[in-house]
């Protein structure tokens, strides 16, 4: 074999090589439609948070922190707020260079904070958790922040110390009391759930106040002949007792 | 020379890895934002080559539910992948009792959890597999796809639902991506009756948000399908929705929100569209509410504004909506008229569940194939 004929081979060899990986390399690019899907520990150690990776609890605590800190959060929340919820938002980049991309798309992570002041008002700030900014901050109603578990348990709490109500519970009252604890657990058997009440009257508090309407139930059962309901912020409880309607 | 030949060697055995699904020209699956139990595959039929394929992204999250993102839609093995949403989710669900009074919005007044999932709910001989804890996955036979005679085609389906756990209600947030690319939403409304009025009447309205993204988020445009007739003659118009605003649905005049791409259409040439049809129980409500005075709602894309009761505040001012980065909202209604299979009282209490009432829409797709996969 002559010395032309070998680097001839070598050349051939080298190049298919080379075609060789690429051709490997292009399919690992585009993987076959489970692997995304499983996740061997190896890779997982190195995989980077993907945009609707549920937000952990880092998340939420860094949400609330780049909010709080935040000059214009900070205007609009004015004295001792309350978190209400941080929830994962899936927002839009820009630009988008592909319909149905292949490859990793840089997409941020977003996450919608609100907050409740004290005169009810709402502060909704949309955190950028890739960047830690604030994208933005407003005034939101009353009626647009959700009760929160707290609520529940707060007014269930006014409500056990009513007189008109623990007449109405009798001996299931302590078991009641115990629910009060730890609202909307629905494994247990007895459990205070609890629905926000709006109005549109002018004279009823429900209109502007925080108001639950709350519901109590043993086993699968509510009790039903008893409506009680509470307005937070007035801090006011209200039992309406012997309401067995009929068809 | 052995070194050469080594050489020579390795390649063919790389090529010969690769070859197998290079070979098969199937376009490569999308990216996807997501992974784990979130991430959902499924290719049609279920037995067999692929005709048709989903991927997509569902995410089980509190006051929402059941959301889907980034739905990818794949009409042939050869096919590009088709991003059907961006963000699919039940907005809220508006519930006026008939006195008046209460008039709860079950969605964005509380953040309630979804219920736990097990095999009771989503038993494997149907065809279900529980996700997460919270979800659960139907792939299952969705009976007749076609009929001529004694030729037929059963169709499958891929079905998510997981359930909201609102006070004394249960709403079950379902999600069906069929073979043949149509999309079904649904919400089912299950409970104790509410306390203290467990015999009045009310509605449950979900009203759907649907970010619908064809060959990616600019350029899409929607048109209001509607059909009339005058004498005998019968006429299908689908004028272009120039700004943001609602829209009323007749049911004589089968009137769909139709969502194009300016850049798709099918081997045909013509023109590739989405229609949302509404599968209504009954009928569908008004209310004193404004945003519950209409059936169909169009705006322009902001990634906030996800609650439908601010409708009327996002399409003040209307911005331009043809050729745009459209979203389209639906709203439904359950009319839960009390009876005596809900339960009774038994003493105080009330003992009894009301059974699933449903409500929900089609998406469907019109011209996206040059000809059905299902009977080729």
């Amino acid at each position: 074999m002559s010395g032309q004929t070998l680097g001839l081979n070598r050349l051939a060899g080298v190049l298919l090589l080379v075609s060789g990986f690429a051709a490997s390399l292009a399919v690992a690019q585009s993987p076959p439609i489970d692997q995304q899907k499983q996740s061997p520990s190896k890779r997982d150690a190195k995989k980077q948070v993907l945009p609707l990776d549920p937000l952990t609890a880092d998340d939420r605590g860094l949400a609330d922190k780049i909010a709080r800190e935040d000059p214009r959060v900070r205007e609009l929340l004015g004295d001792r707020p309350q978190l209400v919820s941080i929830a994962l938002l899936f927002l839009k980049p820009e630009h988008e260079e592909s319909a149905a991309p292949t490859k990793p798309v840089a997409i941020d992570r977003h996450a919608e904070v609100l907050f409740r002041r004290e005169d009810e008002v709402g502060v909704r700030a949309v955190v950028n958790l890739s960047k830690r900014t604030v994208v933005s901050a407003e005034r939101v109603t009353s009626m647009e922040l959700p009760l929160t578990p707290e609520d529940i348990s707060q007014a269930a709490k006014l409500a056990l110390a009513d007189v008109e109500l623990r007449s109405a519970l009798g001996d299931e009252l302590k078991s009641y009391a115990a629910a009060a604890e730890a609202p909307d657990a629905r494994t247990k058997q007895f459990a205070i759930t609890g629905l926000r009440l709006f109005s549109k009257g002018e004279d009823d508090p429900c209109t502007k106040h925080r108001c639950v309407q709350l519901m109590f139930r043993r086993g699968r059962d509510y009790l039903s002949d008893t409506t009680v309901w509470v307005d937070l912020t007035e801090r006011h409880v209200y039992v309406e007792r012997g309401k067995n309607e009929t068809h | 020379m052995r070194r050469t030949n080594l050489l020579a060697v390795l390649p063919i055995l790389f090529g010969f890895l690769a070859l197998p699904r290079l070979a098969s020209g199937q376009t490569p699956p999308p990216w996807m934002p997501c992974s784990g139990v979130h991430l959902i595959d499924q290719k049609f039929p279920l037995v067999g080559p692929e005709e048709t394929h989903w991927r997509l992204c569902m995410e089980a999250a509190p006051r929402n539910g059941l959301i889907i993102h980034w739905a990818f839609f794949r009409k042939s093995p050869n096919a590009p992948w088709l991003r059907l949403f961006w963000d699919a989710r039940v907005s809220d669900i508006f519930v006026p009792y008939h006195s008046g009074s209460p008039r709860y919005y079950d969605m964005s007044n509380f953040s309630f959890s979804m219920t736990p999932i097990g095999s009771a709910d989503c038993p494997a001989a149907v065809g279900g597999t529980p996700l997460g804890g919270t979800v659960c996955k139907e792939v299952r036979d969705r009976g007749l796809a076609w009929k001529d005679d004694a030729n037929v085609r059963r169709g499958q389906e891929l079905v998510l639902w997981g359930a909201l756990d609102a006070a004394n209600y249960n709403y079950v947030i379902e999600w069906t991506f069929r073979d043949d690319g149509v999309v079904l939403g649904r919400v089912g409304a299950t409970a104790v009756n509410l306390p203290g009025v467990p015999y009045e009447t009310h509605v449950h309205n979900p009203i759907w948000r649907m970010d619908i993204d064809l060959n990616g988020f600019p350029s899409d445009s929607v048109s209001f399908g509607t059909h009339t007739e005058t004498g005998p003659t019968g006429v299908d118009t689908d004028p272009v929705i120039a700004q943001e605003g609602p829209r009323d649905w007749d049911p004589h005049a089968f009137n769909s929100l139709d969502v194009s791409d300016a850049t798709l259409v099918n081997g045909h040439g013509h023109k590739s569209y989405y229609q949302l049809i509404p599968l209504p129980t009954g009928g569908l409500s008004r209310h004193q509410e404004s945003f519950t005075q209409h059936d169909f709602w169009v705006t322009t894309y902001n990634g906030t504004e996800l609650w439908a009761a601010q409708l009327p505040n996002y399409v003040n001012p209307p911005q331009n909506a043809a050729n745009a980065d459209i979203v389209v909202w639906y709203k439904g209604s359950i009319h839960h008229h009390p009876r005596d299979e809900d339960g009774e009282y038994v003493g105080h209490y009330w003992h009894g569940e009301a059974l699933v009432m449903w409500t929900g829409f089609m998406l469907k797709p019109h011209d996206l194939f040059d000809r059905t996969p299902l009977n080729p």
